[in-house]
């Protein structure tokens, strides 16, 4: 039947001549367009970049002559093997390869086009080039998806993105997704969704003669939300746990340094149960992140939970960062967006790594440049990063403070080399540090358990909700002419800091900071919004930022 | 003024001399067997032969020849060599037969071929007394390294050390910072020019523009490990009495004290805590071993090492106190502080104080030099 002639509406292709330039690229044609040079299809589809959904129309030309399957359009790599697995795909779902000359074009030509995503759109193009499906079959719709040799569809990451932005470019198209991720697709509940198993399902309900299968029973889904543990298991590290809390209220980076074993990973997998819950318009955020770096979405109510991401010390720069040459895939920090980026073993990192956090940390989004195109991300983590203090990490605990600890056995050289690592000007991003010290017995044996996470997490709340009736999400941001308007400070503190900007012990950058932290003690504490600062909490914020590692000279000296 | 080392020093030393010679030049990239033709045509012992191109004086020296480059050339390079790193004074050498070696050397059995040294020798026609000791030692240790160091310098006793962390620059700091008369001397495992730990750049630099820094190496040898055994026999042969403050049960300060011992010196240490790991060691020597009496008597104060030195302590040091008396409540921190590494949190702990008065407390104890906080850890200071 490939070679019969198809009738074809001719209004469509004055309709398609006739399509307003506002869009870019031009969106929705389906139209196939013969002519003594041959048959034209176009099938609306989308790609990923970034955590963008990027339109791509896939024209699809055939034509006599000596049969060949050409794509045009600067694919990448996977996108060019999409020839083998459509070939295949159509041949396995039952249709016939045309026997005919094919030219595949991605629109717009100037993008690079990256992934398997595009296959599903290339399948339903050529059926549509050849005759085997009528055109207005696909007017209207979008496709996405990419497919196996067997004909099945397949899951592509990023689907949150690609359903919210082609949406949002034309309300009413009708969009086909992956039968797996369907229900990841109808997180943001909008939209005309199809989901598609198989090509040869997904035909057969194109030509009306199966129905389109049910969208899946959602509505006693529940978002699975991984449990981060309670700050009532952690037994006494009272100023452990006041970091902790000023970290979660003020949106201040938090160092924890440490002996092994002294609990520095408990306590920082803990500061998640204490942040509040996501606002929608956060969820949406931290799903569109998520969904692009490919990581499981469960169920389909929104994440209410911060997320939590603890890379391992290994990672490279782009797994940090986010990055690739082609498709630019989000790094943990954007993983981490609105969570915590946990970095334990932070000394074991690559100076240059620990190095390219700082800016993003400042700016609280990624850029992203490559040759071809940049992309901005969101990075706005709560930093934790814990240490040893050297690298067998028992330096500087005296004897008896720990039962039974070994004594460091660290060469003065090596230790000074660990140091020296984390000294770069990431280290002054962390406003909190504390030592963290193995828990006292009785501490751990009594059954008094420690504050609950919830009564902290109200405080938390009452903390941040302070900070937004200053104009900013958290008291870290506050910047310049706010920070001198809401922090006031009292004589008697205003002592304490004038000593130590004299001896050299703060600098301006660093005054800055503390009074920031100050300002968060004070909201915990339950102080005015226009309090001024006592001594108190500036002597804690102080206290909060004094140096918990080594010397990078070493610091035994007399 | 010199007199030439080589009839007279046995064979060991002459060896131990040439291999001085040998580095020197080396770190100077002249050759020694131009050296020796130096030496042989300005009819000069070896020694003084260093000496001059050490100061860049090259009058002795017969007029420039050799492909393009003088003896004064060469005096200067060698004058920089020595310079480098070391300060305005330079470096000096003091070899085997010099005035004074034998009030000092005399006697012993294996005495270094030669030295070089910055600062005066007169450092050592007073007392000396070597105060060594771990360099990680704890607050207390190098609170009573620094007294001791400030009292014998009262008294006019020279303080012998080895310029190393912890122990050895509490006590030298002592020495520095006390009115007293007696000198700092610090004995290198390294050249003048380098400092190691180099942090101590500062110290090193203070202790030879008021005292002595003595050295068995050529200037630019930087820090290796075998050099500081050696280093350790030549402070137990320049002082006359060594005092272990805080030592671990492997310290480099138990290789002084067994130095010390073979030539007949007396040792004190000072008793610690049994439970203290950083002490071991010295409380270590206090302890009768197999019937046989102690290695080391007790230093409870400086007066037990002036009485071994037989020298009339001349003032004692003053009891008073410039720092402002702590309140009632600052005190009691003060007290459960003692003179231990404490954390905040366990503070708050000891004391049942609320975090912010607590840090409100630690910072005015900080403010008035009661405290000192590092790394984490709060630790007593001393006066």
């Amino acid at each position: 039947m490939s070679d019969e002639p198809i009738e074809f509406d001719g209004a469509d292709d004055g309709e398609d001549g006739g399509e307003d330039g506002g869009h870019q690229p031009s969106v929705p044609t389906s139209t196939p367009v013969v002519s003594a040079g041959g048959r034209l299809a176009s099938v609306l589809s989308a790609q990923l970049i970034g955590i963008s959904g990027l339109a791509v129309v896939v024209e699809v030309h055939a034509s006599d002559g000596v049969p060949s399957f050409t794509i045009v359009g600067q694919p990448d790599g996977a996108c060019r093997e999409a020839r083998d697995r459509v070939r295949a795909a159509l041949l396995m779902s039952g249709f016939a390869w045309p026997q005919r000359r094919l030219t595949v074009n991605l629109a717009p030509a100037t993008m690079r086009k990256v992934g398997a995503g595009l296959d599903l759109a290339i399948a339903v193009a050529v059926l549509v080039a050849d005759g085997q499906l009528p055109p207005d079959r696909v007017r209207g719709r979008a496709f996405v998806g990419e497919l196996g040799l067997d004909g099945t569809v397949r899951r592509i990451p990023g689907i949150v993105s690609l359903v919210d932005d082609l949406l949002h470019d034309d309300p009413n198209v009708e969009l086909v997704v992956p039968a797996s991720t369907v229900r990841e697709a109808l997180l943001l509940g909008r939209g005309n969704l199809r989901s598609a198993s198989s090509l040869g399902g997904l035909i057969g309900c194109l030509q009306g003669i199966d129905p389109w299968p049910e969208p899946p029973d959602v509505s006693d889904d529940r978002a699975a939300d991984v449990s981060s543990g309670d700050l009532a298991e952690v037994r006494g590290q009272p100023l452990a746990r006041l970091g902790l809390e000023v970290a979660a209220a003020g949106g201040h980076h938090l160092l924890l340094a440490g002996p092994p074993g002294s609990g520095k990973s408990m306590l920082a997998s803990r500061l998640v149960s204490v942040l509040p819950d996501l606002s929608h318009e956060e969820s949406v955020e931290v799903l569109r992140v998520h969904s692009a770096a490919g990581l499981a979405v469960h169920g389909v109510r929104l994440p209410t939970r911060p997320p939590f991401r603890s890379p391992h010390h290994t990672a490279s720069a782009v797994a940090l960062l986010g990055g690739g040459s082609t498709a630019i895939r989000p790094g943990e920090i954007s993983c981490a967006h609105r969570g915590v980026l946990f970095l334990d073993e932070l000394g074991e990192f690559t100076p240059f790594v620990l190095d390219a956090l700082r800016q993003p940390l400042e700016d609280g989004s990624i850029r992203i440049s490559r040759a071809a195109l940049s992309v901005t991300l969101p990075a706005l983590p709560l930093v934790v990063a814990a240490t040893n203090p050297c690298p067998c990490g028992w330096w500087g605990v005296p004897t008896g403070e720990v039962a039974g600890s070994p004594s460091c056995r660290c060469s003065d050289a090596s230790r000074a080399r660990y140091v020296r690592r984390l000294a770069g000007p990431l280290l002054d991003r962390f406003d909190i540090r504390v030592l963290v010290t193995p828990p006292d017995p009785d501490d751990l044996l009594s059954n008094a358990p420690g504050e609950a996470s919830s009564v902290v997490a109200a405080r938390v709340f009452a903390a941040r909700t302070l900070a937004r009736q200053r104009g900013v999400v958290v008291n870290a941001a506050l910047r310049g002419n706010d920070l001198r308007r809401w922090v006031p400070i009292t004589t008697a503190a205003r002592k304490l800091v004038e000593a130590r900007l004299r001896s050299g012990a703060l600098t301006a950058r660093g005054l800055d900071r503390v009074r920031r932290v100050a300002r968060t003690l004070a909201d915990l504490r339950g102080d005015a919004i226009e309090s001024v600062l006592d001594a108190d909490v500036i002597a804690l914020a102080l206290e909060l930022r004094r140096p918990v590692l080594p010397d990078a000279a070493n610091g035994a000296a007399a | 003024m010199m007199a030439s080392c080589h009839d007279s020093a046995p064979h060991a030393d002459h060896q131990r001399h040439e291999a001085l010679v040998e580095a020197f030049v080396s770190s100077s990239g002249l050759g020694a067997s131009r050296l020796r033709s130096v030496q042989r045509h300005s009819e000069l012992s070896l020694g003084e032969t260093l000496e001059c191109l050490s100061i860049g004086d090259a009058s002795p020296f017969p007029s420039p020849r050799r492909r393009g480059e003088g003896w004064g050339q060469l005096a200067a390079r060698f004058h920089d060599v020595c310079r480098s790193g070391v300060g305005e004074a330079g470096c000096r050498w003091w070899l085997a037969g010099d005035p004074g070696w034998s009030a000092v050397f005399g006697a012993d059995d294996d005495p270094p071929a030669a030295l070089a040294y910055a600062g005066s020798l007169d450092a050592l026609l007073r007392p000396r007394v070597a105060i060594v000791g771990t360099r990680s030692a704890s607050a207390a240790g190098l609170a009573f390294a620094r007294e001791l160091g400030a009292a014998v310098s009262t008294a006019g006793v020279a303080v012998v050390s080895g310029l190393a962390r912890g122990i050895d620059g509490a006590a030298h700091r002592g020495a520095l910072g006390s009115d007293g008369e007696g000198p700092a001397v610090g004995v290198l495992g390294t050249g003048l020019g380098v400092a190691y730990p180099s942090e101590h750049r500062d110290l090193q630099a203070s202790v030879a523009a008021s005292g002595l820094v003595l050295t068995e190496y050529e200037p630019q040898r930087g820090p290796r490990p075998e050099a500081f055994p050696l280093r350790n026999r030549i402070v137990a042969q320049v002082a006359q009495v060594v005092v272990v403050v805080e030592s671990g049960a492997s310290g480099g300060s138990l290789l002084t004290v067994h130095e010390a011992t073979m030539r007949g010196r007396p040792i004190l240490a000072v008793p610690n805590n049994p439970l203290l790991r950083s002490a071991a060691g010295s409380n270590g020597l206090l302890r009768p071993l197999e019937g046989a009496p102690p290695v080391a008597m007790p230093c409870h104060d400086p007066a037990d090492v002036l009485a071994v030195l037989d020298v009339q302590t001349i003032v004692h040091a003053s009891d008073d106190d410039p720092r402002m008396e702590p309140d009632r409540r600052s005190r009691s921190v003060l007290d459960a502080l003692g003179w231990d590494a404490r954390t905040t949190s366990w503070l708050a702990a000891a004391v049942a104080m609320p975090l912010g008065e607590m840090a409100r407390v630690l910072a005015s104890l900080e403010d008035e030099g009661w405290i000192v906080h590092r790394s984490g850890r709060w630790h007593r200071r001393p006066r």
